[in-house]
């Protein structure tokens, strides 16, 4: 227990660090957030439109006071105003953006966890045999390929060229967000193309992790003490073995889950899907300060409370690590 | 590297053993006939085990020929290249002939010495980026890991830190203060935000070795603390730092070509990344002019399948279980024939 | 082959369907799709001065100015909320007389009343742009003293000093309507969620993240004549995005980049249309503070180094608009251009290497330390760099095919893609070498001749970004008030062309070419549109260009295909 005060203390000090820090690398960034109103206009903006704009915005006092503020602000978890999309709240916008995001990346996190471990099982257990000597290998590589030539690759075949799936938004345009039928078929309609290239290029590290610590089990001792019991190998495979193999797996997922919130920038982009990378992307283009922030803090905050629930899951699961570091 | 000689032990142990009384042990030369293993050619002989173990893996093998001629051709580009890369050398959107072996882009530029030239930056940025970052990351881990206490905890709190560094607005940051996104810049930031993992993963690495018998004799035998992580700690992780380095680099590779694609890179400069950006700002495959976006595409996915490759032979050399050959199915069936449960290997 | 043939169009046709399909539930009305700004999610926010976005929809269409200028056919203005204006005989005032029995879309009178407000709320609210150009006794610049309301229906603008052209700011000015903001404190903040204006689409309806509408003012003068129930605004954002919704039907009018719309746009749908007239003059701003580009001899041979053509074929895919005279403007202002008077000076911008190369030889910037680039005549070497956005794909090239120009003939000049922000924040400070920069558009080319040499415009840390040369040109300066103080069109026209033969002569900037002005729109469902062949007005749909309200107005629904 005072194991883990420690911990979590270690982390509040990275995070006092992270939201100083988010609230001064937007600014250090050259320009402001009338720069792209401006040259979006071409010059058909004053001086006196530009600098009515940044004092609506409030962002024409010193550094300083604006900082204060800023953390004013935010221990009232008030995000301020957008100014890409002014006036509308950060918060509101950052939600929007964050539904879509969880449900792009949650499910593909979940699918491509799924898949990858079922086949880590799998060519564990026929180590050696076909499908293990061609798809480890062919998996791990496609996790090397980038999300951008995946992405692109879907993108042009299916949504340019054959027009078998949407050119980008979470769902058409004129269904309203509702909890009907038809409006959860339009999403996962438009949401196809993005999941299924970040499964493509996420599956192969979990196939690959779950394989190989499989592998390891298999050698212990237990196994070969269960087999010598006569258990079926059904039951060994998912029993013993599976279930002990996926633990670390889980804790990896746990740190996995933390980067959800990060959005898949690359993939958000190609697809236009209205999720957090893209907004990200958006903001920082924009210089939307409040909106820079308040992501890079729903980030840090996800990050390091991933990180929290795996060094808990590693004490709980490594008996070893606990004594280490109660000395 | 210990791994793989505590690997070996157990086959010359059963072959050592007499299986059945009266019988003769096999000398090894028979075994590895029985098993159907080539003893290491000549060349290899002499040569230290674990690289001969590497050179006759054939996947690893397969990773260095290829990376070998990707790194060759883009030391050797400027010998290589038929055209300059950074200038117009045709007319736009020339589909692949003798003289613009892979065409021309929409203004007119040598597909072929772009990706030559390009291959050149992507590979130096991502070598350097990946190294950059396995060394801070092997450093503050080892450190943070074997000393424990306040040093671990401070050095933690920096992981966590970097570990939630926000890349994007810090490129554009530094790349203001340069005043250009050049790929020196992307590789910089990449290499400063991305050796969190390799710290976390070797600090778990070094608390998990430091239990080990042999580190704690060398404690007891009173060895420097230094010499302790030098040459008991160090030499034991360097899969794990290998692998990692292989992995940060392929990352590090992806990242790059990633952040240009979607526009945060130096369009003016030649890499895989800006290769392609600017195909998809041309529309090049709706145009038909399909040569401006697989060339890099395939380059990108070729330099990460033989990185992967050589990371895969990095494991199974290291813990020679994991190989998924059918060796292993014969090794059973010798074993299965003297009588020993299959299931312990 | 035929099977084939009809597979393929089914499929096409499912997809289509399912593209459009359900997504509008049409109710009988007529509605004109448009998207005069991408964007990653709506917001509530109508007011029409802020610039930030909401401007783009709520001007023109819901917001009418006093007068619309026909910046293609100068002769052919749009009265709007006045049906007259005049320009007294000592240039001192401007008078406009308000059009007669116009409500607004609550129902309440619109008058002149409203108009003093607007003038006085800009003069108690500058931080709010509402554009009046108030004359500011201390700094002795802008231009109106004051407002006069006459009676309900006029009212009188005074001036500081005689100004021909002071309407051109005035008549823009959208007036506001007082029963509304005068309760509204921080109007730069305010939302202005219940929109009310004057203009024939004023009620916000079906607002979502998605999308939402602009409908009829039930107290529009015209709505007899308006066969167009809604403006309907999309929200889109990327470029095949938009392409995809003009294709498919979801999208009537819109205003995106192309590349190459033989092939990526027009064939996708016989409905698909588009035409890139003219806009503003894209030139090189040459810092004239430094060498070498403070002398004159290196400017020119700079200007006869570039490729055009190359540039306008390759580097702009095609779609840029030659620049006939080396004066900072062009095509757009084509029917100012003295041909006679400027054709002397058309070598600059013909491509001739060779006599550039001569003509630096001349003046004395030859190689002298050996490596291979030339160096200024004091013997200091030539080295610079060209600032360009990095996204700003067209100028990337345009700047890369420049440098090549340049470095045949040996001069070391390098492309420097920046950052925007950084690209932006770069040029105030005055100290830089060349920016590859926009011109300006306007019903004359007197604004922009002021932009371009208001010394005011040229103090470091204060530079803007049409006079990022530097260089006053008095001469210029004196023609600009002379031009502002007569009524007189062809005295105009002939200090115009005095001014465009000092600019040919002293080539403070250099020409490259007419940014086109992007316009696609889909014959699907609306006839009317402008054609090449029917030029009747500026056919963008972008906040700016205040004639977009008319050609939306001149659009026919074709019957059945609503």
């Amino acid at each position: 227990m005072r194991f883990l005060m420690r911990r979590l203390g270690f982390y509040l000090a990275a995070f006092a660090v992270a939201i100083t820090l988010n609230f001064f690398i937007p600014r250090w960034m050259p320009g402001d957030p009338t720069t792209r109103i401006f040259l979006g206009l071409r010059g058909k903006l004053t001086p006196q439109a530009m600098d009515a704009l940044r004092a609506s915005y409030g962002y024409d006092g010193n550094l300083w006071d604006q900082f204060m503020v800023y953390l004013g602000n935010l221990a009232h978890l008030d995000f301020g105003v957008s100014t890409t999309n002014f006036p509308e709240p950060t918060s509101s916008l950052l939600f929007y953006s964050a539904v879509w995001t969880l449900l792009l990346v949650g499910l593909a996190t979940a699918i491509s966890f799924v898949i990858g471990i079922g086949m880590g099982i799998y060519s564990a257990w026929n180590r050696g045999g076909f499908f293990d000597s061609v798809f480890t290998p062919v998996n791990v590589m496609l996790n090397a390929f980038t999300p951008a030539i995946v992405a692109l690759i879907l993108f042009y075949a299916f949504s340019l060229q054959w027009r078998l799936f949407p050119l980008g938004r979470a769902h058409d345009l004129g269904i309203e967000p509702a909890l009907t039928f038809e409006f959860i078929i339009n999403v996962l309609y438009h949401a196809t193309l993005p999941v299924l290239s970040i499964v493509i290029v996420t599956f192969g590290s979990w196939h690959l992790g779950m394989r190989n610590t499989m592998i390891g089990l298999l050698n212990e001792d237990f196994v070969a003490l269960a087999k010598a019991k006569g258990l079926s190998d059904q039951r060994i495979r998912y029993r013993y073995v599976a279930r002990n193999a996926i633990l670390p797996q889980i804790t990896a997922l746990a740190l996995t889950v933390g980067y959800v919130l990060g959005g898949a920038l690359i993939t958000e982009y190609v697809f236009n899907y209205p999720g957090l990378g893209k907004f990200t992307l958006s903001a920082i283009q924009a210089r939307d300060y409040s909106f820079i922030q308040a992501q890079l803090l729903l980030l840090t905050a996800s990050v390091l409370i991933a990180n929290l629930i795996s060094d808990i899951l590693n004490l709980i699961l490594d008996p070893r690590l606990r004594s280490r570091t109660q000395e | 590297m210990t791994e793989l000689t505590e690997a070996m032990p157990p086959q010359e142990a059963v072959a050592s053993r007499p299986a059945t009384p009266g019988r003769k042990a096999p000398s090894r030369a028979e075994i590895a006939a029985e098993l159907g293993i080539k003893p290491p050619p000549r060349w290899a002989r002499g040569l230290p085990r674990g690289l001969v173990a590497f050179l006759t893996n054939k996947k690893g093998m397969a990773g260095v020929i290829i990376l070998t001629i990707i790194v060759m051709s883009a030391v050797l580009a400027p010998m290589i290249v038929p055209h300059d890369p950074f200038r117009r050398a045709g007319g736009p959107h020339v589909a692949p002939n003798a003289e613009y072996l892979l065409g021309t882009t929409r203004v007119g530029k040598d597909v072929f010495s772009q990706l030559i030239y390009g291959g050149r930056t992507s590979l130096l940025i991502g070598f350097v980026a990946g190294l950059a970052a396995t060394v801070i990351g092997v450093f503050v881990g080892v450190a943070a890991g074997y000393f424990g206490g306040r040093i671990d905890e401070i050095l933690s709190f920096f992981v966590n830190v970097v570990l939630v560094l926000p890349a994007l607005p810090l490129i554009i940051v530094i790349a203001a203060f340069v005043e250009q996104a050049s790929p020196l810049v992307i590789g910089l930031v990449l290499a400063v935000t991305g050796w969190g993992f390799a710290a976390r993963t070797i600090r778990t690495q070094t608390l998990a070795l430091k239990t080990k018998e042999f580190v704690l004799a060398a404690e007891l035998l009173g060895e420097k603390k230094w010499r302790i992580v030098l040459m008991e700690i160090f030499p034991n992780m360097l899969s794990f730092v290998v692998g990692g380095f292989v992995l940060a680099t392929i990352f590090a590779i992806l990242a790059e070509a990633g952040l240009e694609f979607i526009g945060l890179g130096d369009p003016g400069a030649v890499t895989w990344g800006t290769m392609l950006y600017w195909a998809q700002r041309n529309l090049a495959l709706e145009v038909g002019a399909w040569w401006e976006v697989w060339p890099a595409c395939i380059a990108i996915m070729v330099t990460g399948a033989a990185l992967v490759l050589i990371n895969f032979a990095v494991d199974e050399i290291t813990s020679p279980q994991l190989r998924a050959s059918r060796g292993v199915g014969r090794v059973k069936a010798f074993l299965k024939a003297r009588g020993r449960s299959v299931d312990v290997f | 082959m035929k099977k084939i043939g009809h597979l393929l169009a089914g499929v096409a046709m499912v997809g289509i369907a399912a593209g459009t399909g359900a997504a509008f539930a049409d109710d009988g009305d007529v509605v004109l799709r448009l998207m005069p700004r991408h964007t990653d999610a709506h917001v509530e926010n109508f007011n029409p001065y802020n610039y930030g976005g909401p401007s783009g929809y709520v001007q023109d269409f819901a917001y009418e100015p006093l007068w619309i200028y026909n910046v293609f056919h100068p002769d052919q203005d749009f009265p709007a909320l006045a049906t007259s204006y005049d320009i007294s005989d000592d240039l001192m005032s401007v008078t406009y007389h308000l059009r007669e029995g116009v409500k607004w879309s609550d129902g309440e009178d619109f008058t002149a009343d409203d108009v003093v407000f607007t003038f006085n709320y800009s003069k108690e609210h500058p931080d709010f742009p509402i554009g009046f150009d108030h004359y500011n006794t201390e700094t002795d610049s802008g231009s109106i003293t004051g407002i006069e309301k006459v009676d309900d229906h006029t009212v009188t603008f005074t001036l500081n000093k005689p100004d021909s052209l002071a309407h051109y700011n005035i008549g823009i000015v959208f007036p506001l309507p007082e029963h509304i903001w005068s309760s509204v404190d921080d109007p730069k903040n305010f939302a202005n969620v219940d929109n009310v204006a004057t203009g024939p689409w004023t009620q916000i309806t079906d607002f979502s993240r998605g999308s939402f509408q602009m409908c009829r003012n039930p107290y529009y003068r015209g709505n007899d004549e308006n066969p167009i129930d809604c403006l309907m605004f999309p929200q889109l954002s990327g470029n095949e995005q938009v392409i995809a919704a003009i294709t498919v039907g979801d999208l009537d009018w819109a205003g995106d980049g192309m590349t190459d719309p033989e092939i990526t746009y027009t064939p996708k749908s016989e409905y698909n249309h588009y035409w890139l007239p003219p806009d503003g003059d894209t030139n090189l701003q040459l810092n004239t503070t430094k060498k070498p580009f403070s002398d004159l001899a290196f400017r020119q041979a700079m200007s006869m180094a570039i490729d055009r053509p190359t540039i306008l074929e390759i580097s702009t895919f095609g779609l840029t608009t030659e620049t006939p005279y080396p004066v900072g403007t062009g095509k757009f202002f084509e029917a100012w251009f003295d041909d006679e008077a400027l054709a002397p000076y058309k070598y600059l911008m013909e491509y001739n290497p060779e006599a550039a190369a001569a003509k630096l030889d001349e003046a004395g910037y030859t190689d002298q330390d050996g490596d291979g680039w030339r160096d200024n005549p004091d013997g200091s070497p030539i080295d610079f760099d060209m600032r360009v956005p990095s996204g700003w794909t067209d100028w990337v090239n345009t700047l890369q095919t420049v440098s090549e120009n340049l470095q045949d003939i040996g001069v070391n000049a390098k492309l420097r893609t920046m950052e925007e922000g950084a690209w932006f924040d770069g040029y105030p400070t005055g100290d830089y070498d060349v920016y590859i920069m926009w011109g300006e558009t306007h019903a004359t080319p007197w604004f922009i001749y002021k932009s371009m040499f208001n010394p005011g415009s040229m103090i470091p840390g204060q530079v803007r970004e049409q006079a990022m040369h530097q260089m006053r040109i008095p001469e210029i300066e004196t023609l600009l008030e002379e031009i502002a103080a007569t009524t007189d069109v062809s005295e105009q026209h002939a200090k115009m062309t005095e001014i465009h033969k000092l600019v040919a002569e002293n080539l403070p900037v250099l020409s490259m070419f007419a940014n086109p002005s992007w316009y696609q729109y889909s014959t699907r469902r609306f006839t009317g549109w402008v054609t090449p062949e029917n030029p009747y007005v500026r056919p963008m749909m972008h906040g700016g260009v205040h004639e977009r309200v008319k050609h939306a107005l001149s659009l026919k629904p074709i019957e059945g295909a609503q």
